[in-house]
């Protein structure tokens, strides 16, 4: 799932952007990419909408402030990893400064989660992030294409249908179904490639 | 396409890469072989995007983590509430991060910075390319930001507006003159990449370059340094020179169409769009459009008369003016409108360098004076001697110590005065056409200037070894370095640059491999064998082929040879593309294709050989007169032989263009009677081949009449 070194790494220089202090624009679009992700984490661990609003605003101004320190090191964890502790601690955070872990029963949300699923708060971020990406990746590039090529792009990759079938119900050749798939299949990696920052690697 | 599908094959094929042809046959193996379906279908399973997908499928599942909208409400408000810290958070830690370079600085005039525009959504593709901004807009179309979507290249496209674009032939015309620019390769022009039609308009892609062009480095500075402004035009008349001696003519020439990069190059923009906007312009077309007021202020004189009166020497004038305006701010010659401009610019006599700038040296006022002449003829004339002037100038202010510099009375950007000096000078670009000897010389005054001494100075310490102090030591030849005096004299015609030296002479150790016969300039013997070759630099006249199989591999490698004359490829089997790189050879005069099975698709890549006198077709029986219209392109030839071609009264159209015509064979082709009238007109006929053609002993005696003195017509 990592898009290694070989691949031309464009899509670091978002991150390059929101590091000089004009680039509104480029903050703007850091946000709208995973603003969302990381409320809907919050969200997660049974934090109130108006909680995760309040952790989502402290993740980002943690992020402004150690922006400085990124670095393209492929040693050191990836972007993915650090925006994923950042967001734990912060939530931790909240919630002792909140002490609602204590004083709320039912609704101790971290703990009950790290007592029940050990271990796993690694993957379900990884889920989270992934699958927040992915989807993000896909509103963005639908624009592009016109309706047959999105499609058949559809049939043959989200429902997982064989290119045969994809070319009956659209009524065109089985090696047209393969070129839109394939047309659209890159077009999704590149997108993902811009928006997850896999290659960005932040140094502590 | 009997043969199953490679898999190299089958990503192009999906990625779209393959040619109509190709493609077609692809298309019609896979939809029926069942195997290499299979194959298709592994091949673009992607584990990868698989993974993420699947991600995705896990949270969809999992009823905890259902999605909570995030309105755009929420986004501003969490994007407001934090970008401030983020604000101060970025300003305090910027000034502990060492410039790198890498950011642009905020004050930054470019629209283009460098990096971030790959991120940015496309607005628009055309082709492979991926529009992302635009960038400007002028008289000839809209400039964008573009990338290549597969090399992932910035680029610079140029969307063509045009009125004609509908008309073919404009369409044609727009591909020649992009094949022209294309084959130019010198630093000091942008670079054409790529041209082509879309949305019935044409774009022309260019390399991308970071900096500014000198219409808003001029709008942001006012005016520059006399050392900026030398060092700025001293590149573009030197890249000119090299436009000029590819036949070409910008026509456009004015500060917004020379490019300054980030490291101090400049860069000629917009080649051969001129020729295309204006050539079919004519004067009452300068009334009411805008844009044509950009180039008026620039426009020579003769240029405004007619485009037929143009030529090298009218950039020339251009440039001048645009000197003018690096220096002192302001354009020679403004009316308020376009056309009393242009009556201005014939009519007004130019104004005087020094009574903006007191302080300009005696030799660039001159300088200028010679690049603005009404009349062509005065001027300086060639972007050659404009170069050798400014680099004599050039060469002598590095010289003097900085504090007696003589422009640090400007009020300059000494950032700009910098990036110029310390920019990469050009090997500077010799005239290949020259159309009467230049009338300015530099005055006796300049050298009684005190300058001299210090240079003189500055030549004791070079002997010394410090070679360092000279900014430019290659533009001075050796031999003169030991004298300041002389280093005016102009430099040998017969040398080439030692770039071009070493492409004549591997081009000469390759033609003597093929088996042919060699003529240097300036020596008249025949040279068979490489040791023969003379050690100095030379420039290669003539190549003679033995009879053997010629095709684009076994001329490729003569590209480039900017003298060669003649060119006998008699005998020969010449295929179809064999003749692709002879474009190159400007200068080619005399062109031999006797019995060479040659077909109008192989000839029809001499067009660009503007200087040729003389062709020989005789005996291609492959030829018809469709092939030979491209003889129409000619209007110097003298000499043609056609005998023998299964042509007609349509192949010879060409003889109404080239009134020099002196000797022409058409025995033995179908020529008739109805050809008579224009061979009558060509007035310095001296041997005229007639027999077995299908001209009467009327027409003879016709055409004899009109030639009382000298009867043209020979037999056999």
């Amino acid at each position: 799932m990592n898009y290694g070194s070989d691949w031309p790494s464009t899509h670091i220089t978002l991150l390059k952007r929101v590091r000089v202090p004009t680039d509104t624009e480029a903050w703007q679009e850091f946000v709208e990419i995973y603003g969302p992700l990381i409320y809907n984490y919050c969200r997660k661990f049974k934090l109130s909408d108006c909680d995760s609003e309040d952790v989502c605003q402290d993740v980002f101004r943690q992020i402004s402030t150690s922006l400085h320190s990124f670095e393209y090191n492929q040693k050191l964890g990836r972007f993915r990893s650090w925006l994923g502790t950042v967001t734990y601690h912060e939530i931790c955070r909240f919630l002792k400064r909140n002490k609602r872990f204590k004083n709320q029963s039912g609704a101790n949300g971290l703990q009950d989660f790290i007592y029940e699923q050990p271990g796993e708060i690694d993957a379900v971020w990884t889920d989270e992030f992934c699958g927040h990406i992915y989807t993000t990746a896909l509103d963005n590039i639908r624009t592009e294409f016109d309706d047959k090529t999105w499609k058949a792009f559809e049939l043959t990759w989200i429902n997982d249908l064989p290119p045969v079938v994809a070319a009956t119900e659209l009524q065109t050749e089985i090696t047209w179904i393969y070129k839109a798939k394939f047309l659209v299949q890159r077009r999704l990696k590149d997108e993902i490639q811009r928006l997850s920052f896999d290659s960005v690697v932040f140094q502590k | 396409m009997e043969k199953c599908i490679s898999d190299s094959l089958l990503f192009q094929y999906l990625v779209n890469e393959l040619d109509a042809d190709l493609s077609e046959l692809v298309t019609d193996h896979l939809n029926h072989c069942a195997s290499c379906q299979k194959r298709t279908e592994i091949f673009s399973e992607d584990s990868e995007l698989r993974e993420w997908h699947e991600c995705h499928q896990r949270r969809e599942n999992d009823e905890a983590s259902k999605s909570h909208p995030f309105s755009q409400d929420r986004l501003d408000l969490l994007f407001n509430s934090t970008i401030s810290s983020f604000h101060q958070s970025a300003a305090q830690t910027a000034r502990h991060i060492p410039p790198t370079g890498e950011f642009p600085p905020s004050n930054q005039t470019s629209s283009i910075s460098i990096g971030k525009e790959l991120n940015l959504k496309p607005i628009r593709t055309i082709g492979q390319y991926q529009l992302i901004k635009k960038i400007g807009q002028g008289g000839m179309g809209i400039v964008y930001l573009a990338i290549h979507s597969r090399l992932k290249k910035k680029v610079v496209l140029k969307l063509l507006l045009h009125k004609d674009w509908d008309n073919a032939n404009q369409i044609q015309r727009f591909y020649r003159e992009m094949q022209l620019v294309g084959q130019l390769d010198h630093p000091n022009i942008v670079r054409a990449t790529d041209a082509g039609e879309a949305d019935d308009t044409c774009f022309l892609v260019m390399e991308y370059l970071a900096g500014h062009d000198l219409k808003s480095i001029l709008n942001a500075e006012g005016k520059v340094s006399i050392t900026a402004a030398c060092s700025i035009i001293r590149q573009a008349a030197n890249g000119l020179q090299s436009i000029h001696n590819s036949q070409l003519i910008h026509r456009d020439i004015k500060p917004s169409n020379l490019f300054l990069t980030s490291d101090g190059q400049v860069k000629i923009l917009d080649l051969g769009l001129a020729g295309l906007s204006h050539a079919e312009a004519s004067f009452s077309d300068l009334t009411d459009s805008n844009c044509i007021m950009g180039s008026a202020c620039y426009m020579a004189p003769e240029q405004a008369q007619s485009v037929k009166t143009i030529d090298q020497r009218s950039d020339i004038y251009s440039l001048g003016c645009t000197f003018y305006q690096l220096l002192t701010g302001q354009v020679p010659i403004r009316k308020n409108t376009p056309v009393e401009t242009i009556i201005a610019h014939r009519e007004e006599p130019a104004p005087r360098l020094s009574e903006q700038l007191p302080q300009i040296p005696e030799e660039l006022e001159e300088l200028f004076q010679s690049m603005i002449q009404k009349d062509a003829d005065d001027r300086i004339q060639t972007m050659a001697e404009v170069v050798k002037k400014l680099d004599v100038f050039l060469a002598h202010q590095s010289n003097l110590p900085a504090n007696d510099s003589s422009d640090t009375y400007l009020d300059e950007s000494q950032e700009l005065k910098q990036l110029c000096i310390n920019a990469d000078v050009t090997p500077a670009v010799e005239a290949l056409n020259h159309y009467s000897s230049t009338q300015y010389q530099a005055t006796p005054r300049f050298f009684k200037n005190n300058k001299v001494r210090l240079i003189t100075a500055g030549m004791v310490l070079l002997g010394a070894g410090l070679t360092s102090l000279f900014l430019i030591p290659d533009l001075i030849p050796d031999s003169q370095q030991a004298d300041p005096i002389i280093s005016n004299a102009p430099l040998k015609i017969n040398e080439p640059s030692p770039i071009q030296a070493e492409l004549e002479r591997k081009a000469a150790v390759w033609a003597l491999n093929q088996g042919c016969v060699l003529v240097i300039h300036g020596d008249k013997k025949e040279i068979h064998q490489i040791e023969s070759l003379p050690a100095h630099g030379f420039y290669l006249r003539s190549i003679s082929f033995k009879p053997q199989t010629i095709n684009a591999e076994t001329m490729l490698p003569l590209q480039g040879l900017s003298k060669l004359e003649n060119l006998y490829l008699n005998d020969c089997l010449v295929t179809d593309n064999a003749l692709l790189p002879i474009h190159s050879f400007i200068s080619l005069k005399k062109l031999d294709l006797h019995d060479t099975e040659i077909t109008d698709e192989g000839l029809s890549h001499i067009s660009g050989l503007k200087n040729l006198t003389h062709l020989s077709l005789q005996k291609n029986h492959k030829l018809t007169d469709q092939g030979l219209q491209v003889l129409n392109q000619f209007q110097n030839l003298v000499s043609v032989n056609l005998a023998r071609l299964k042509i007609s009264d349509t192949g010879i159209h060409f003889i109404r263009n080239n009134p020099n015509l002196e000797w022409l064979n058409i025995s033995e082709t179908a020529v008739t009677d109805q050809s008579v009238k224009y061979l009558k007109a060509l007035r310095r006929m001296q041997n005229l081949f007639l027999h077995k053609s299908k001209i009467t002993d009327e027409g003879s005696n016709e055409i004899r009449t009109a030639f009382p003195d000298n009867d043209p017509i020979k037999s056999e």
